[in-house]
């Protein structure tokens, strides 16, 4: 116990010098520690909502696309799956079906086009406010909520996919009724619509403003954005056959082993649809960043073991530059054993304080971008 | 040692699910239903197993439209009974979860039938509307009526699977009941062969396909009396189509009734009862159409 106390006041004398040796061993700590647990972190995150996804269909394609897109809300150009095959999946009864339509955003946040079982399937609570009722309502992720700064009662408008393209889609405003609670996944970041708002917002369904129905000129001839109001609400429709309109995305939830089988089955030798396990393709996907993490791992082994070796220069120098102050002490009384007790105490204390620093400093960086990990597959 | 321990103790609450589980709903399952037959089948199936949610609608249910907190009122019941055929026009722009969702129609969806483009048109305070589009007095077909009824039993059964049962039983019984309607319909309709009847509103197209009855419509409403062009569009009607009775929706003005019955012309209440009576139920109400049509018809 002496040796610790006589090593911590041999080490507050030489604060600066302790202070180098602390801060480098607890760098070459905390650079391994902090990737392992970053890529723990991401790997939990990716794997916790791919687990909570048992199926997902989409147009063929890109396999990791087609379940980024689902998961995360990814942007997908890779064809759409048409109302009908939903409405198919839906009646043949295996189990829970939600459309998917993300292909717009608003504020620079994903516009989400579903259903309400989808807040249900990804057990969504509203914080603040309700769900949404009607056409042009919206609810809001936690995050997108504080990013556009808007909760209940406010409203804005879907981004113009093409500044140029006049006859384009206009920008639809959105009555935001309700917040969600922050869940620390890609939700937080949805602007979610019903799916027919989507559409609408897409310029497939559209309604009459009977103001315009004549030649007279009129202030809204000349409309920046859309807008659907309990009076124009009812005037709302869309054209054509409706079980074409798109979806780009379908999950589906099914009840047991053999309806799971049956949708993969159904399929197997579809040309245009695919229907994948995002389990199974997030897996896929991990393993792929674990073959690059063992790379680093190798890598920091060696920079861990260069670490060391500089250190016990450092400690021999050391050793040396103190061979008078050592000779010293034993002219005064003290032991060989006790100067390599007195020595052993001073390297305990940094290195316990190395470790430490670098676990928390990891814990922290961790913590910090656990955030920004989870939007990364986005 | 306190911060490692404090560090340990952040992590376990990290680790918290984020958002706790809905809360199980207590109670009877909520059911809602968008029009009266719907609420009818579901009384007779399922009696006071389920709560009913049938909101009062000022007018046709057809062209109800709700308020986002009327919408919401749906949305919490635990299953949502549509009409389809584009029954609930209001379906259409509102926000209802799939999976509580059932299309009681759906098993005859591709014997819809398609109604031409016409004029918007109103009911007293009840707003502009128009027919266009799928005609959808489905019910009104009593084959298709116990289809619709079918579809409700399997939905309730999959609700409340521990009274399947006497949710049968009870389906059984309204079964007879439609059938009953079906039989005695059919033998009215075998007796008028081909007799020219008119419809008041165009609101008989499944009841004429059905039971193979000629009804052509106009655009009257029991409580309004027709402009001139409406008396015009009735004379050029019969013209081609010499129809002596004609079929109401509900009671007609007593006026309309006589001026009707100068022209030769009886006045019939064959009531969809698309919304709650006031004192009577679907069944009752169907079972006076049919004899109100038998007494038209002049069979004994």
């Amino acid at each position: 116990m002496n040796s610790l106390w006589l090593a911590w006041l041999y080490l507050r004398q030489r604060r600066v010098a302790a202070g180098i040796m602390v801060a480098g061993v607890a760098l070459s700590l905390y650079l391994p520690l902090a990737a392992h647990w970053a890529a723990d972190a991401f790997d939990k995150a990716l794997g916790a909502r791919a687990a909570a996804t048992p199926m997902i269909v989409g147009a063929r394609g890109s396999r990791f696309d087609l379940v980024l897109h689902g998961l995360y809300f990814r942007a997908r150009s890779e064809g759409t799956v048409a109302y009908s095959e939903f409405a198919a999946l839906r009646d043949a009864g295996h189990g829970r079906v939600i459309p998917l339509h993300v292909r717009f955003t608003a504020g620079g946040q994903p516009v989400v086009g579903t259903s309400l079982d989808y807040f249900e399937f990804r057990k969504l609570q509203i914080a603040r406010g309700e769900s949404m009722a009607l056409l042009g309502d919206c609810v809001l992720g936690a995050n997108a909520a504080h990013n556009l700064n808007l909760g209940p009662g406010g409203n804005l408008k879907t981004d113009r996919k093409n500044l140029f393209d006049l006859a384009g889609d206009y920008p639809l405003q959105l009555n935001v009724t309700g917040v969600l609670a922050a869940t620390g996944t890609a939700d937080d970041e949805g602007v979610f619509v019903d799916v027919k708002t989507a559409w609408v917002i897409a310029g497939l369904g559209h309604g009459h403003d009977e103001s315009n129905a004549t030649n007279s000129p009129s202030a809204k001839l000349v409309k920046t954005h859309l807008e659907i109001t309990p009076e124009n609400m009812s005037t709302f429709h869309f054209h054509g056959d409706t079980t074409a309109l798109p979806l780009t995305a379908i999950f589906v939830e099914p009840t047991d082993a053999k309806e799971t089988a049956m949708v993969l089955g159904r399929y197997q030798n579809n040309g245009q649809l695919q229907a994948l396990k995002p389990p199974v393709v997030v897996d896929e996907m991990m393993g792929m960043v674990m073959r690059v993490r063992q790379f680093l791992d190798a890598n920091y082994a060696l920079v861990a073991g260069a670490t060391g070796l500089l250190l016990a220069l450092i400690v021999a120098l050391s050793r040396r530059l103190r061979a008078r102050e050592m000779e010293t002490l034993f002219l005064l009384g003290c032991s060989r054993g006790t100067q390599f007790a007195l020595q052993t105490a001073e390297l305990l204390i940094i290195f316990t304080a190395a470790i430490v620093l670098a676990l928390a400093a990891a814990w922290a960086t961790v913590g910090w971008a656990r955030d920004y990990l989870n939007t990364l597959a986005g | 040692m306190k911060h490692f321990a404090a560090l340990i103790i952040i992590l376990l609450i990290g680790c918290k699910p984020a958002v706790e589980a809905p809360a199980p709903t207590a109670g009877k399952p909520r059911v809602a239903v968008v029009n009266y037959p719907l609420a009818f089948f579901v009384e007779r199936i399922a009696g006071d197993l389920v709560e009913m949610h049938f909101p009062a609608m000022d007018g046709d249910p057809a062209f109800w439209k709700p308020s986002a907190a009327e919408v919401r009122a749906f949305q919490s019941a635990d299953l949502i009974l549509l009409n389809g055929a584009s029954y609930a026009k209001w379906t259409a722009w509102a926000s209802l979860a799939d999976s509580k969702t059932v299309n009681t129609s759906a098993a005859f969806r591709d014997a819809f039938i398609a109604v031409k483009a016409e004029a918007a048109h109103q009911h007293g305070k009840g707003g502009e509307h128009s027919h266009a589009g799928t005609a959808f007095t489905t019910w009104l077909d009593f084959n298709q009526a116990q289809q619709q009824a079918a579809s409700v039993h399997r939905a309730l059964a999959r609700l409340l699977p521990a009274h399947s049962e006497m949710l049968a039983n009870n389906f059984a019984a309204l079964q007879r009941d439609l059938v009953s309607l079906d039989a005695d319909l059919r033998g009215i309709a075998a007796d008028l062969g081909d007799t020219p009847l008119l419809g008041s509103h165009p609101v008989y197209q499944y009841l004429a396909r059905g039971y193979g009855l000629n009804i052509r419509s106009v655009h009257w409403e029991p409580d309004a009396m027709p402009d001139a062009a409406g008396w015009a569009e009735l004379t050029a009607l019969r013209k081609t189509h010499p129809a002596k009775v004609m079929l109401w929706e509900a009671a007609p003005n007593e006026t309309i009734v006589a001026k009707l019955k100068a022209r030769g012309i009886r006045s019939v209440m064959f009531a969809p009862c698309a919304n709650r009576p006031g004192s009577t139920d679907w069944l009752a109400m169907m079972r006076a159409n049919v004899a109100a049509l038998r007494l038209a018809a002049g069979i004994d």
